[in-house]
């Protein structure tokens, strides 16, 4: 069971926000203890998904960056999800495709990522990287 | 052609930049000279290599298309020569596939930035989050 510390939400409206998504990673990264080179892919990670969430026509959209761990291991968590206008976000994922295009991009760069739906069928994408 | 613009001062930041189009080095030594750091261009991959070890330099900022060797190598080069291998390295690239910047991370550069329309704003934060300067 993974256990989330320290959750800070960023609402994606405009091009400062994708600077602070990306900086925010890094931050929270770095504070539980992620090499130099592991902090940069989480940040550049973060960084790509906030400029698919600015850039595939929505309104807005929502990145959570938070701690996660487990009996196992400590790492950083990511999840997005895109906020639609005139849509439900389910529907607009589901015939856009956005949550996979979204997660082939940054795949590499992470150690974990799928996507899922909430309790309120809001699709998300989670990415996941475990301090190594 | 190797063009040069040295603007050093010791009291601040001093930033190499390694960029071979014009147009690209003016955009990025304007924000960082905006910023409140010296920069010197130069535009080649060796001129990046040779100018790394005149000055104690407190950061480079690499492009990877580079006209001699590419910006992966000049980070290689880098990183093994012990004089300047503490000079952090930040890539700047029009190449955004996440292959290449595992390239670059893998090479020793501690950040990887896309030259997108947001490269102005996060490389200033970078920089910033570094504590090379306050911006």
């Amino acid at each position: 069971m993974n256990e989330i510390t320290s959750p800070k939400r960023i609402v994606i409206k405009n091009d400062l926000d994708i600077v602070v998504a990306r900086l925010q990673a890094r931050e929270i990264a770095r504070d539980l203890g992620f090499n130099t080179s592991d902090q940069a892919r989480i940040s550049l990670a973060a960084g790509e998904i906030a400029k698919l969430l600015s850039s595939k026509g929505s309104t807005s959209g929502e990145i959570l960056i938070a701690g996660v761990s487990n009996e196992q291991q400590v790492g950083i968590q990511v999840i997005t999800t895109k906020l639609m206008n005139g849509h439900t976000r389910y529907d607009y994922a589901a015939t856009e495709k956005w949550s996979e295009d979204t997660l082939s991009a940054v795949l590499p760069l992470i150690d974990e990522g799928f996507v899922d739906q909430d309790d309120n069928r809001t699709t998300r994408v989670t990415l996941r990287k475990w301090r190594s | 052609m190797n063009n040069i613009i040295d603007n050093h001062v010791t009291l601040q930041p001093s930033i190499l930049l390694v960029e071979d189009t014009p147009s690209q080095a003016m955009r990025f030594s304007k924000v960082l000279e905006a910023g409140g750091c010296h920069v010197t261009w130069v535009d080649t991959g060796l001129q990046g290599v040779k100018k790394a070890h005149e000055k104690p330099f407190d950061l480079i900022v690499l492009d990877i298309e580079l006209p001699d060797i590419n910006g992966f190598e000049v980070c290689q080069r880098l990183k093994a020569d012990p004089k300047v291998a503490d000079i952090p390295v930040v890539m700047l690239t029009t190449r955004d596939r996440a292959s290449d910047a595992l390239t670059g991370l893998k090479y020793g550069a501690v950040d990887y930035i896309p030259k997108d329309p947001f490269a102005e704003a996060v490389l200033l934060a970078t920089i910033q989050q570094m504590g090379l300067q306050k911006i």
